[in-house]
């Protein structure tokens, strides 16, 4: 007797499909998969036996082949589990044999016959809607895939369930709106930093790439945390893109759901893997887990030089390739990066009331480990320094805007970005915008790069103020928040 | 290398007589150029982590010696000699460099460029045979070939501590003028030319006075004296060096307006943002 079930397998953030055949037929008694599994798929082997006989099914006492189709396609993951059991059932005639006709089954069985989540539900159900098939997944995944528009899914929480039949498909509700994402760092709790403040603010409106340099405990940490509260929750699409991601990496997906914007700091020791992403079978890095939010590199010198190089080519596109031998994978990567050094090893070059301590080679020895390509891309650059303790411990409110006002700000300027101007940089320039930053960039013999970036910052600052054109103000702020030409 | 090769004896014609009269000159020099241009010239000497106002007050000074036909003599290290040196040999002028190492060795090797030029135009000299690598003891003893070949010694920039002090001393020594560019009391980088000041060193403001103390006051020079700025983000910026937070507060004017002038004066010149974030005049 043979049966087939659709299942998928993950590549990249697609879910591919894969069917899983059964021949059940008379011979000594063996369990064999073929077809390319890894070893969590062969070891489905001795679950799939187990969750069997608990659920109160009988596992055949003879020849039993499960095979993988497509067979040259590498298969990992313990979704296996779900597709194999139902196969297998349905070739013993245990179950009706066409009973999960448009049905995709991902999930992995428990020795208990419990179905439990695997990585990537997303990924699988966006598949299944794809495909026009209902999705058969564990119960406990139901409000991940309910983030899906258009699907049919079905959750099972125990095998022994599908005696009555295949579970009814719950309906999806609309959950309510987001709440606002809360801000780990309030702008108010800052005290001083006016220029790193109004930095955030266009670094959120924009998009930018933001560098922050200064001395030990000056408070870049908590600047870049004050960042992530400014930006607006996610919207539709990016919530899905975000939480899909999140999914295929293993992560809890639900707080993208929710619309909280992703907040990524890695440490520095993380690896080129761990930062972009790869391994096998290939994983998302972190800075396509911080697709649609912020990435955070505290100590930017600090992280191997292969870790920062491989950064270059996602900051600019907004997208991660891994090549590998059998195929390459994209992962979506479009972050607003914020970065944050000491100026140097010891840390105090520059600052006003402590020296420096470090040779004088050694301070650009330091600054050189970023790169000139990695420095070119970040589009704003700010020195933060150490306040003073009598700022610090004044009574008086902080200055400048509130976290609540200033992601009012972000959000006003950004849809005035979208549909209150006409697009185009160049075009947007006033007379007297494009003559100061001719003049500009000729004194600072700026890269063609370079001039594009500070345009783009420039249109940021427009649109703060919702002016149509850039306005040569808006430029020499721009200038103001230049990052050093590697020079 | 395309210089000729020199050695220069003590006692010998051709050993420079300025130097010869210090206390503890050099048995040999050993150099690479043209050894008559060693005439007697204004040493200037600086720190080596220079603020753009050191930089750009020996640039001043250097253009201006070098102008009147004063060799400007230093030790080719980054930051205030190198720019002395660079400044010389912009304005057209001669200058000397004194290595603590091989007169035919690269060192710092971020002024090879420079020293090749050098080589070619002018001198350079060091008391060590050619060769020889570069060794700690030996910057802190050419220190004193520098203050004896010149007439004067100008200490542009030096904070605390500072290897400019044993130039000073050694100037001292050997009965030279030690002249100083006064710098901010605020600023760690000018602590050790203001105490040269108080020890007495005589502070320069300006080519007139520079040349009114070496007694040059008959030379034609072009007016290359310091310029005053009228406007008042300038003006505060050129009394001290501000970061954009501070200056904001002190003319209580608001962080976006601050950042837009920053930004213009920076991109006219009239101001320069240092690598500490702070802008100031230089």
């Amino acid at each position: 007797m043979q049966a087939a079930v659709t299942t998928a397998t993950l590549h990249g953030v697609d879910a591919v499909r894969v069917e899983v055949q059964a021949d059940v037929s008379p011979g000594l008694p063996v369990f064999g998969i073929v077809g390319l599994p890894d070893i969590a798929v062969q070891e489905a082997r001795d679950r799939v036996r187990a969750a069997l006989r608990t659920a109160g099914y009988e596992f055949p006492n003879s020849r039993v082949i499960v095979n993988l189709a497509p067979a040259p396609l590498r298969k990992h993951g313990t979704g296996f589990d779900l597709p194999i059991a139902l196969a297998v059932l349905c070739a013993t005639g245990q179950l009706p044999a066409r009973a999960f006709d448009c049905v995709a089954a991902v999930g992995e069985l428990g020795l208990d016959a419990r179905v439990r989540e695997v990585p990537g539900m997303l990924a699988h159900a966006i598949g299944a809607v794809t495909r026009g098939d209902a999705l058969l997944g564990p119960a406990d995944a139901h409000d991940v895939v309910s983030a899906v528009p258009g699907l049919s899914f079905r959750g099972l929480e125990h095998l022994a369930a599908l005696r009555q039949g295949l579970p009814a498909a719950r309906a999806i509700t609309e959950g309510a709106p987001p709440p606002a994402c809360p801000a780990q760092v309030m702008l108010e709790d800052i005290a001083g930093h006016d220029i790193a403040k109004r930095c955030l603010i266009v670094a959120a409106a924009g998009g930018h790439h933001v560098l922050l340099t200064g001395p030990p405990g000056s408070g870049k940490t908590m600047l870049a945390r004050a960042l992530a509260g400014l930006l607006p929750p996610l919207d539709e699409r990016e919530r899905l893109e975000s939480a899909l991601i999140h999914s295929v990496a293993g992560l809890d997906p639900r707080p993208c759901i929710e619309g909280r914007r992703p907040f990524r700091a890695p440490h520095h020791s993380c690896t080129v893997a761990g930062l972009v992403g790869g391994g096998t079978p290939p994983r998302p890095g972190e800075i396509s887990l911080a697709h649609n939010g912020v990435l955070f590199l505290d100590e930017l010198p600090e992280f191997p030089p292969a870790a920062l190089q491989a950064l270059r080519q996602p900051v600019e596109e907004g997208v991660v390739t891994l090549v590998r031998a059998n195929g390459a994978v994209r992962y979506p990567g479009r972050v607003t990066l914020v970065s944050a050094m000491n100026p140097c090893p010891c840390g105090f070059a520059g600052d006003p009331h402590r020296s420096c301590t470090c040779a004088t080679g050694a301070v650009t020895r330091y600054q050189s480990r970023i790169g000139g390509p990695l420095f070119d891309r970040m589009d704003m650059t700010i020195r933060v320094d150490r306040i003073d303790p009598e700022l610090l411990l004044s009574d008086g409110p902080a200055t400048g805007v509130s976290t609540e006002a200033a992601r009012a700000i972000v959000a006003d300027a950004q849809a005035f970005a979208v549909d209150g101007r006409p697009q185009g940089l160049r075009s947007s320039l006033s007379p007297d915008a494009r003559i100061e930053l001719q003049g500009a960039a000729r004194s600072a013999r700026m890269s063609g790069r370079a001039v594009t970036r500070l345009l783009r910052v420039a249109r940021t600052l427009a649109d703060l103020e919702r002016s149509t054109r850039i306005q040569d103000v808006h430029v020499a702020e721009a200038l103001a928040y230049r990052s050093w030409e590697s020079s | 290398m395309n210089g000729e090769r020199f050695v220069l004896e003590l006692g010998q014609p051709g050993y420079p007589p300025q130097l010869a009269d210090t206390p503890d000159p050099p048995r040999r020099l050993y150099g690479i150029g043209d050894s008559s241009l060693i005439a007697s010239g204004l040493a200037i000497v600086g720190a080596r982590k220079a603020t753009p106002y050191g930089l750009r007050s020996t640039r001043l000074f250097a253009s201006w010696s070098a102008g009147v036909g004063l060799a400007v003599i230093s030790g080719a290290a980054i930051g205030c000699d190198g720019e002395a040196h660079r400044a010389a040999i912009d304005a057209g002028g001669v200058t000397i460099a004194v290595l603590g190492c091989g007169a035919d060795v690269d060192y710092p090797r971020r002024s090879a460029g420079m020293l090749a030029h050098m080589r070619e135009n002018t001198a350079v000299l060091s008391e060590l045979p050619f060769g020889t690598p570069p060794a700690r003891w030996a910057f802190v003893r050419r220190n004193r070939i520098i203050a004896g070949l010149a007439r004067a010694l100008l200490v542009v920039e030096a904070g605390l501590p500072s290897g400019t002090f044993s130039t000073a001393d050694a100037a001292l020594d050997a009965g030279r003028d030690v002249f100083v560019v006064p710098g901010s009391i605020f600023s760690p980088e000018s602590r050790g030319s203001n105490r040269l000041m108080r020890q007495g060193a005589v502070p320069v403001t300006d080519v007139s006075e520079l040349a009114e103390a070496l007694g040059m006051t008959g030379v034609h020079h072009r007016a290359a004296n310091v310029q005053i700025e009228c406007d008042s983000v300038t003006r505060a910026l050129a009394a001290d060096p501000l970061r954009p937070d501070d200056l904001a507060r002190a003319l209580g004017i608001d962080i976006v307006s601050a950042a837009r002038t920053l930004g213009r004066l920076e991109s006219s010149g009239a101001i320069v943002r240092y690598a500490d974030g702070r802008y100031g005049v230089g």
